[in-house]
Parts: C-alpha cells; structure tokens; sequence
C-alpha cells in the first residue's frame, strides 16, 4: 500500500533515548478502515510508538504519514483529524466533565452549539449525564476512562488512537466502549489500539502487528498471523484454531529463545 | 515437600529483633537511594545547586529564632521571671506546627505509611513513623530553639542546667508526638477532595485573622504605652488573665512553671509539672498510637465510591438551559477559540483553587493592615509621601511577590492534563498566552482595588507615583513573564491546586525567582533614590521603568514565539512528570 492511501503510515521510524533504542526502524501500514491492534510485551516499544503516532514524541529519525500528510511538517492537520485516548488520559482533574468537553470541543475549532449537543450525546452514552457537579479529580477510574474516550472522539477523527483503553474498565463500561468503537469503524474510522488484553484484541481488530525489543517482528491480518506460526503439530490437530494469544506467545518466544525447560528449571524454590 | 519447607522457614527464620534492624536499614538506604535518584532526573543538577544555596539561607533562618530564644531564657531566669520562659515555649510550638504547615516538600517524598506491606512488626512501624521525621525543618528548628534554651537557662543559673534540660527535653518529645499526631489526624482527614479544601480554606481564614489580631493587638499596646490610658476592656482583661492561668496547666506552661517551682525550692511542685509534661506526652502517644494502628490494620482512605444521582430529565434540560446562558456570557469572542478555551478553563481552575484565591485577597488584605498602622511613620525612610502616599506601590510590589508562584510553575495545576496540550491541534504559545492573560487580568484588577483601597484608607497615591508604579508593575511582570513560561516548562512540579502544605516546587525555580524579585525591587528602589536625590519628579522614573517595560515586553514576545519550539523539546520531561501527580 502507498503512504499516500495509507491511513497511518511510518518509514524507519526509529527513537533513541540515549544509548538506548526504544524503537527501531519500524515500517508500517495501516488501511483506512481499519481496526488495528498493536501489541507487545512490556517496555517493548508501543507506548513510544503511540507517543510517537499521536505527536507527543518526536522521533528521532524516519517519517510518519498520517492521511497522507507528513505529521512533521504537518502537524496541526493532522491533529486535527485524529483522536487520541494516551497513557495517564490527559484529563483536568479540577473541570467538571460536560466542562472538560466543552473545553477539548472548542480547542478542536467546533462551535459551542456543536460542542454542547455533542457532549450531550456522549455523556448520556457514557453513562456519566448524572455526574455533571462532580469534578472529574472525584471520578473512578473506569468513569475517567470513559469520558477520556468521550473526549477522544467529540471532532469526529477519522483516525483514532487508544493505549490500554480497557485496564482497568468494569464489563458494562468496556462493553459501551466496544461498542462504540465498532460504531465507528462501521462508519469507517480507523482506530489504532494498544492492549494486554488479548482476547478484546482478537475480537475486535482486523489487523494486528507485534513489536518487541524496538523492532516490528510480525504485521497482518491474524489469519496471516497464524499461517506465519503454524506447525506440523498444528496440522495435525485440524480442529484447534490458534488464539491471539498463542500467536503472540510463539512470536515472543521465538524472538526471545525461551524455552519451557528453562522455565522450570528457574525459580525451582517457588512452590 | 517437608523437608523442603523446614528448609525455607529456616532461610527466612532470622531473629525478630535482626529483622528490625534490617529493616531500619533498608529504609535508610531507601530514601538515600531516592534523593540519590532524585539527581539523575533533567534539570536535577540545577535543583542541587538550588540546594547548596538555599539550605544555608534556611540554617540561618534557624540561627535566628534559636539565638532569640537562647537570649530570652538568659534574660527571663537571670532576672528571677521564670515563669515568663513559658512565652518562648508558646512561640516555639507554634513555629513548630506553622512552618511545618507553610514549609514545601522541596524533595523527593516517601510515604511510610505504604511499609504495612511488608511483614513488620507495629512497633517498628511506630518508631520508624517517628524516626524518620526527625529531620524535618520543623522538627530540626524546635530542637535548635530548645538547646539554645537550655544553654540561655544554663548559663544566667548553673544549677537550674540539669533540670531544665530533663524538662525541655520531655517538651521537645511531647513536641514531637503532638505534631506527628495533628499530622496523621489531619492526614485521615484530609484523605478526601472535600475536607482538603476545606482543610485549605480554615487555614488561609485563620492566617488572615492571625494577621489582623497582630495588628489589632499592635496598635492596642502602642495606645497603652503612648500615655492616652484609656480603660482596658473588662470583658479583655478577664479573658487575658484566663488565658495566662489555662497557660500553666499545657504543655508550654509545664516545664516553665517546673523550672520556676524548683527554682524557687518547690520540689515536689516542681516534680508534680513535669509529671503532667510527662502525661501530656503519653497522652499524645496514645492519640497517634489509635491513628497508626488503624493504618498498620490497613484501611482505606481514598474518595468515597460515588453515589448515583440520578437526575430527571427536566432538572437535566435545566441544568443545560443555565450551562448554556452561563457558558455564553464567559466567552472571550476576541480571542482565537484556542487562547478563549484556555482561558475559560484558566478561570474555573482559580475559582477552585483556595491557595489562588488567597493570592487575590491578600494585596487588598495587606494594604488594609498597612492603613491601621496610621502612625505617620515614614516607612523604608523614602518617599516624601510617607506610608499614605506609598502604600500603592507597596501593594502592587506586593503582588508581584505573590505572582512568583503562579507564574514559575503555571503548568504545575494541570497535571496529566498537560498531555492534551500535545495531543490538540493548537500552539503551545497559545496556552501560555491564556494563563498569562490571566495574570495579567488579576493583577490589574489588584491594582484596582489596592488604589481605591488606599484612597478610601489613607491618600491617593500622587499621580507621578501612580504612573511610576505601573511602569514599573508593568516592567517587572513582563521580565517575570518571559523567563516563568520557560521555567514552566522546562522545569515543571505537580501540585494539588486544592493543598496549601507540601507542594512539589522546584528549588531552581525558586532561587531563579527570587533573584528576579530582587533585581526588580532593587532597581525599583534605587530609582525611586535617584527621583529623591535629584529632587525630580516621579516622572522620570516613570519614564525610565516604561522603556525597560517596553525592553521586557519585546523579550516577553521573543519567547512566546519561540514556546512551541521550547515545548517540543520538553515534552516528554514535561508530560512524564506533571503525569505523575
């Protein structure tokens, strides 16, 4: 796929800090339309990645394409076009949050009127209309999650980023955000995901890419996935189907080299 | 699998007391090991160098009260007026709790309370909860006061040494329980938004009141002693001898009624005082042992869960309806919708923020207390218009003073809100431009109301010192300004908007300020000479503090177009840390 038709887009995207290499030389393509998981270990490279995909990170070299516009020198377009729910949620404690949507509506560039139907719509459908005195400061976690998702998607992005939108999210609040988001793709978004959760991953995304130790060392559609990790023992066995999370386990234990053996060998004074 | 078990309780069975020890240990070299990490963040270097400067500053600070309360005990027992030492005593409980309570956590915190984790035993618990705020500023100061005291008694009579230092240090233990007591109490309460800003508002009432009654009280003795006797108020005098009996029966009044009985032969009163120092001291004990315990028990003290109020749908509509009248009469439509958003959220911010709002009151507040003391006294020996015709250049100094804060940490309330800064489609300047309109919206409004203060409390300012002060307001502000929006950024601390004590401040930020401030002030003053000396008028230093505020307005400019470059370039340092709040 060109960068130009791409959705999100980045070429030897590599960030150093230091000596050290958070990511390194990653290539990727996102389609318009997509429902994209990225995935990883811990301290492999996502949330630099994100940071670096959603403007708050400059890389330390290569390019990121986002809707074809060049996110270096473009920056403020891009922002414009695309939601972003980070790590720590960005949120202000001391606002209220039909004041904190008001506020994220109108630094999108939309009208108060818009803003006030808009914010509306979207703390009814969060379920947080009743808690228009409270300061967000005073929320759960799960409620902040929520109206951080509400203020990611208050412009309309087309693209929309999430880092680990489900920790720490009860059933019915993940059930409203899953189904929003596939509201949105139906409509056409595109939406770039992080999670550990990697059964919420499979059930949702198209398209999942895997990251560890900086590098992009699997990217496709997890039926590709599977073709790229499958044995004979899984010929053998037509029935079993992999899950994203034996993908995800074969992709990080080839890469990493462990091996049961060692594990069991390893803490053999635990238990 | 029981041989085995035999094997693991044996490699963990060390004894009770090693374990302790260990214990103690590890959390020494833990909070070693955090301010050594504390050095290796961006910007640490700067804070170590604001350390080595500013704990001399704070040594002396020490050197003074300690030096007075040496002196005062000399004075008091070498002049056969003991039981005046119970004047110190007061004054030294109350610095203990108020610089406890105004100091700020200029380093790396570790909450102990977080160790009922870990397998130790309560005792241990307790004395690590006392230990280990032994070298707290408040704690070190009373401690310095207290030996000064005991060397002031000490040396007027020899023989009161001993006792006196067995007396002062029961007080200095008794200090010590009763303040990690009112800490762990208020902690308790304080666990919550709410009784925070509560918390926050009782003091910042109590400091105002404490202000007036000093001032009240000012000019009350001055009225006394300048030979108009007029009869005291009986209802006042009562009061005061009630107050001065009540005094002997707390721990201040102990030890100096003890040190007074002995002196006067009364041993067994003497011995009888220092018994009911003693039992204050357990009393205190106890009271901090019922707060610890629960905590090492375990409990939660966070926010209450939210109880669901559910609205009906009209109160909702009518709730939106006042939103929406509400909201539209706050627009700025002057502004780009960035800067008016920024702004709007700028004000709701101030509106709950106690601390900010302090900061509005207290210029008016203090020209007021300046105006009771109408004695004709010609204050700093300047100014032909004495204290009436200065007082609006003070308070507008004043102000400045009080902006420091606000304008070296601005980004500090936002917290993991910063994040949003870089996520928007907008200009970092735009961001800083908001809270620096804000700023500046305040301080004219202080302006304001501190010249029509002192017009209705004294004299208008003359128009050549009203003009002159402006500039200089004007000229101070913008320096203050331009060099805050980078500090801001390129040195940022969380803080609670809603808490008074214990706010995160970057040392270097501080040392930068106050230079700031005191270049300022001093040009300020030594212009001020120049229009005296040279019998000129204040024209001349209006004229000469509106080009250095034209100078500083161009510098102001410069930055802010060059604050999305200096914010890029901080970002990650910038986000990380407000995110941790």
């Amino acid at each position: 796929m060109k960068a130009m038709d791409a959705a999100i887009s980045t070429s030897g995207l590599t960030r150093r800090f230091g000596d050290f290499v958070a990511v390194q030389n990653v290539n990727l393509s996102v389609a318009p339309g997509q429902f994209f998981g990225f995935l990883g270990p811990n301290g492999a490279g996502k949330s630099t990645t994100i940071k670096m995909l959603t403007g708050l990170l400059a890389p330390t070299s290569g390019s990121i394409q986002v809707l074809g516009m060049d996110f270096a020198t473009h920056s403020i377009e891009v922002k414009r076009q695309i939601g972003v729910v980070p790590e720590g949620l960005a949120l202000f404690g001391r606002l209220t949050a039909s004041e904190y949507l008001r506020f994220v509506g109108q630094m999108y560039g939309l009208d108060r009127a818009t803003t006030l139907q808009r914010s509306e719509e979207l703390l009814e459908f969060m379920s947080l209309a009743g808690e228009t005195k409270k300061l967000i400061t005073d929320f759960s976690h799960g409620m902040q999650k929520k109206l951080a998702l509400a203020a990611a998607v208050i412009h309309g992005p087309k693209i929309l980023f999430l880092d680990e939108p489900f920790e720490g999210v009860d059933a019915i609040a993940a059930g409203t955000l899953k189904q929003m988001l596939q509201g949105m793709i139906a409509r056409g978004a595109t939406i770039f995901l992080t999670s550990h959760v990697l059964e919420i991953v499979e059930r949702l995304c198209s398209h999942v890419a895997i990251i560890n130790h900086g590098q992009l060392i699997a990217n496709g559609s997890l039926e590709e996935l599977r073709a790229g990790v499958h044995t004979q023992a899984d010929s053998d066995n037509a029935s079993a189907r992999l899950t994203l999370e034996e993908i995800f386990i074969r992709v990080i234990g080839k890469e990493d080299g462990a091996t049961n053996a060692q594990s069991e060998q390893e803490l053999s004074w635990l238990g | 699998m029981a041989g085995m078990n035999e094997v693991r309780m044996t490699e963990i069975a060390i004894g009770t007391g090693q374990l302790s020890r260990q214990q103690f240990s590890t959390i020494t070299w833990l909070r070693w090991r955090i301010f050594v990490n504390s050095l290796r963040s961006k910007g640490a270097k700067g804070e170590l160098v604001a350390k080595i400067f500013s704990y001399p500053l704070l040594a002396l600070m020490v050197l003074g009260p300690s030096t007075g309360a040496g002196l005062a005990s000399w004075y008091f027992v070498s002049q056969g007026m003991e039981p005046y030492l119970a004047i110190p005593l007061w004054i030294i409980v109350l610095l203990w709790q108020f610089i406890g309570v105004s100091t700020s956590a200029t380093g790396p915190t570790f909450d102990l309370s977080t160790l009922t984790r870990f397998p130790i035993r309560y005792r241990d618990y307790l004395l690590m909860r006392l230990s280990f705020g032994l070298m707290d500023p408040p704690t070190l100061a009373g401690l310095c006061c207290l030996i000064a005291m005991s060397i002031g008694i000490g040396i007027a009579a020899p023989a009161l040494f001993a006792w006196s230092a067995i007396n002062l240090f029961v007080y200095a233990v008794c200090l010590v329980l009763f303040s990690r007591m009112i800490y762990a109490w208020t902690e308790r309460w304080l666990a919550q938004r709410r009784t925070r800003e509560l918390f926050t508002g009782i003091i910042l009432v109590a400091s105002l009141g404490f202000q007036f009654a000093g001032q009240a009280f000012g000019r009350f003795a001055q009225k006394m002693g300048s030979g108009h006797h007029t009869a005291v108020n009986p209802f006042l005098e009562k009061t005061a001898k009630g107050l001065v009996s009540v005094n002997w029966w707390l721990p201040p009044g102990l030890p100096a009624a003890s040190i007074d009985h002995l002196h006067a032969g009364l041993t067994s009163l003497a011995v009888a005082a220092l018994l009911g120092l003693l039992a204050y001291t357990a009393l205190f004990l106890l009271v901090l042992h019922l707060r610890l315990h629960a905590q090492y028990l375990g409990e939660n003290l966070g926010e209450a869960p939210a109880t669901a109020r559910k609205k009906s749908t009209a109160s909702r509509i009518k709730s939106v309806a006042s939103q929406t009248s509400s909201e539209s009469s706050s627009s700025f439509s002057i502004l780009s919708p960035a800067v008016a958003a920024n702004l709007i959220k700028e004000v709701r911010y101030l509106l709950r923020s106690g601390p900010k709002l302090y900061v509005l009151i207290m210029p008016v507040f203090v020209v007021f207390l300046f105006s009771m003391r109408n004695t004709g006294m010609n204050y700093a020996g300047f100014g032909p218009h004495g204290i009436e015709g200065i007082l609006f250049t003070y308070g507008c100094a004043y102000t400045q003073l009080l902006f420091v804060g606000m304008i070296y940490n601005s980004l500090g309330s936002d917290g993991a809100g910063t994040r949003f800064y870089f996520i928007a489609p907008l200009r970092f300047r735009d961001v800083m431009l908001a809270k620096n309109l804000l700023t500046f919206i305040i301080f004219s409004i202080e302006a304001i109301l501190i010249y029509v203060a002192t017009s209705f409390l004294s004299t208008p300012a003359p128009l050549a010192l009203t003009a002159a002060t402006i500039a200089w307001s004007l000229f101070t502000l913008f320096l203050n300004l331009s060099i805050g929006n980078v500090r801001s950024i390129v040195s940022p601390k969380a803080m609670d908007p809603a808490k008074v004590r214990s706010q995160n401040v970057s040392g270097l930020n501080s040392l930068i300020s106050l230079a700031v401030v005191i270049v300022c002030v001093v040009l300020g003053s030594i212009m001020f000479y120049i229009c005296q000396y040279l019998h000129a008028s204040y024209w001349l230093a209006t004229a000469t503090f509106s080009g250095l505020a034209a100078l500083t307005f161009a510098m102001y400019a410069i930055v802010m177009n060059r604050m999305d470059g200096i914010a890029a370039s901080h970002a990650e340092n910038l986000t990380a840390t407000l995110s941790k709040a």
